[in-house]
This record gives structure tokens, sequence and C-alpha cells, in this order.
């Protein structure tokens, strides 16, 4: 192992401890390599975690959804940003917990992003945290009309649909920033 | 997909990471279905919930019937949704606020 896994290693590593305490109780926690295998694998275990400890299937639903468009849209093929811009090992470690307190549950999840990639996720998340809960609906509506879903600095259904089914402000950190990258973590509440 | 009698349904879960590819096969059959269509054509939607990029391909299929309902042809879409669903009455008003079709909401009964 060369130093620079080393080095991601230990960082998410800390970052994942921390985050695991907070957010009232956690359900179902993964730290490690991401691929399309793991993806399905993680979904897979949220789905069953939820049918265990949610009795709502709307509410299910709507969690198993977001959890989709999380790690489909974000982190995978990061929205609207070319794909050569995905990471190469060792950088392409993702963490991701579920967890639930008496009045929410709670998605935090994180990967690192190539800085562009990080700018353009901080621009497109404050824009859509500006706007109220018609606005994002008219913005859906526009997007999926226009057909034009993908164009960077296009608008993107993905992080609009998490914020219309959250219903809250979409909150995120971007930490461990060195010149190419950067570690972005995003949480997402779904009130109860 | 039912050729004869122009009814065709989506149902479950729609989540693939790669719609395109997964829609394909769909895409193909109405284009054909749309050289030599019914006079009435139904396209019932009874999905649980789908990903932001299956409801691009959605768009996609109601393009396509669109098209058919334009040329003459009698098109109808019958949106289901459970009742206290309110992301999937929602999902279904999106639809039929960008889309040039009849769509019907209806809300499913226990036993559907």
């Amino acid at each position: 192992m060369d130093n620079t896994i080393i080095e991601v290693h230990s960082e998410v590593n800390s970052l994942y401890e921390k985050l695991k305490g907070r957010n009232g109780n956690k359900l179902f926690a993964f730290k490690g390599i991401m691929n399309d295998d793991i993806l399905g694998e993680i979904l897979s275990r949220v789905e069953d975690t939820l049918s265990e400890h949610e009795s709502l299937m709307k509410l299910q639903r709507r969690i198993n959804v977001i959890a989709v468009e999380i790690l489909q849209n974000i982190f995978h093929h990061f929205e609207g940003i070319d794909s050569k811009t995905v990471l190469e090992p060792p950088s392409n470690i993702v963490l991701f917990l579920l967890s639930k307190d008496k009045n929410a549950y709670y998605i935090v999840a994180g990967n690192y992003v190539p800085i562009e990639t990080a700018n353009f996720l901080k621009e497109r998340i404050d824009s859509i945290n500006e706007l109220s809960v018609d606005e994002l609906k008219k913005r859906y509506r526009k997007v999926l009309s226009n057909g034009d879903f993908s164009e960077q600095g296009g608008a993107g259904l993905g992080i609009i649909d998490i914020a219309r089914k959250s219903g809250q402000k979409l909150d995120y950190e971007f930490s461990s920033t060195n010149e190419t990258h950067s570690f972005f973590t995003i949480k997402v509440s779904v009130p109860i | 997909m039912e050729y004869e009698s122009g009814h065709f349904l989506i149902s479950g879960r729609s989540i693939p990471e790669n719609s395109i590819e997964f829609y394909k096969p769909l895409f193909d059959w109405l284009d054909e279905y749309n050289t030599k269509p019914q006079d009435k054509t139904i396209f019932d939607v009874r999905l649980e919930y789908f990903n932001t990029s299956s409801s691009k391909c959605l768009v996609e299929v109601f393009r396509k019937l669109e098209l058919l309902k334009a040329s003459g042809h009698d098109v109808e879409v019958n949106w289901y949704y459970e009742e206290d669903d309110e992301d999937m009455q929602e999902s279904g008003e999106d639809f039929k606020e960008v889309i040039k079709l009849p769509i019907h909401m209806h809300i499913l009964e226990e036993d559907d």
C-alpha cells in the first residue's frame, strides 16, 4: 500500500467515526470502495433496514429513492460532469450512513470529488437551497419538459428531486481539500 | 405490452442506473408499434417508485405517444398511486403538466 492510499483511508476513517455517532441511532453504515455491485448492495441493505424499522410504506419508498439518487447521480456518475472525472482508486472510497431520531431519518454520504466537481456541486446545491417548495416544483418540471437533463450548468434532476422529497435544505461539507480533490459529504434529512 | 389490445403497462420499481439501455427495448417496441398502431392506445403506469434517470425515459415514452396522438390516434395514460403516497401523486402531476396527453390519476385500491 503506498502512502496515498494510507492517507486516504485514514482521512475517511476519522470522518466516518466522527459522523457515525451523530444524527440519532445508526441503522446502517458502510465505508469502502465503490463500484456497481457495492452500489447495489448498499441499496438493498438500505431497503431491508427500512422495511424492518419503518412501517409507513411511503416513507420507506421516499428514503429508498433518495438513497438511489444520492448514490447513482451525485457519487457514481456525477450528474452533469464528464465521465473522465470519475475517480481512480485509491480515491474511489465512499461512506454511507443511515440513521434515525424521533424527528427524522438521515442519510449522510460522502466521497472524494475532483475540485471542479466540488465547485460545481457547491453552486448547484446552493442554488437549489434558495428555492421555495413551489419554485422547486417549477424548476423540476422545466428540466423534465426540456429533456435537457445532463448538460453541465443545466439544472439536473437528481439534486432537485432529493430536495423536493426531503422538503429540507440540503446540508453539505467539503473537507480534506488539496490541490486536486476534496472529500464531499452530503446530509439529507427526511422528516418522519 | 400487447400489440392486439393496444394496451401496455409499466409497473414495480424503476431504478436502473443506465436507464436508456434498460428502456431501449421499450423504445424500439414503441417505434415499431407507431408504424402500425391500434385505434386506441392505453398506457398504464403503476410504478412504486423510480429514479430521475427513469423519468427521462418516461418522458421519451410519452413523447412517442404524443406523436401518435398528434397523428390522430386515440391515446390515454393511466397513472396509479397509493392513496397516501404524495411522491407518486406529485410525479404524476409533474408529467400531466409537461406532457400533452390525457393523463388520468387513479388511487390504487388495497387489493389492486
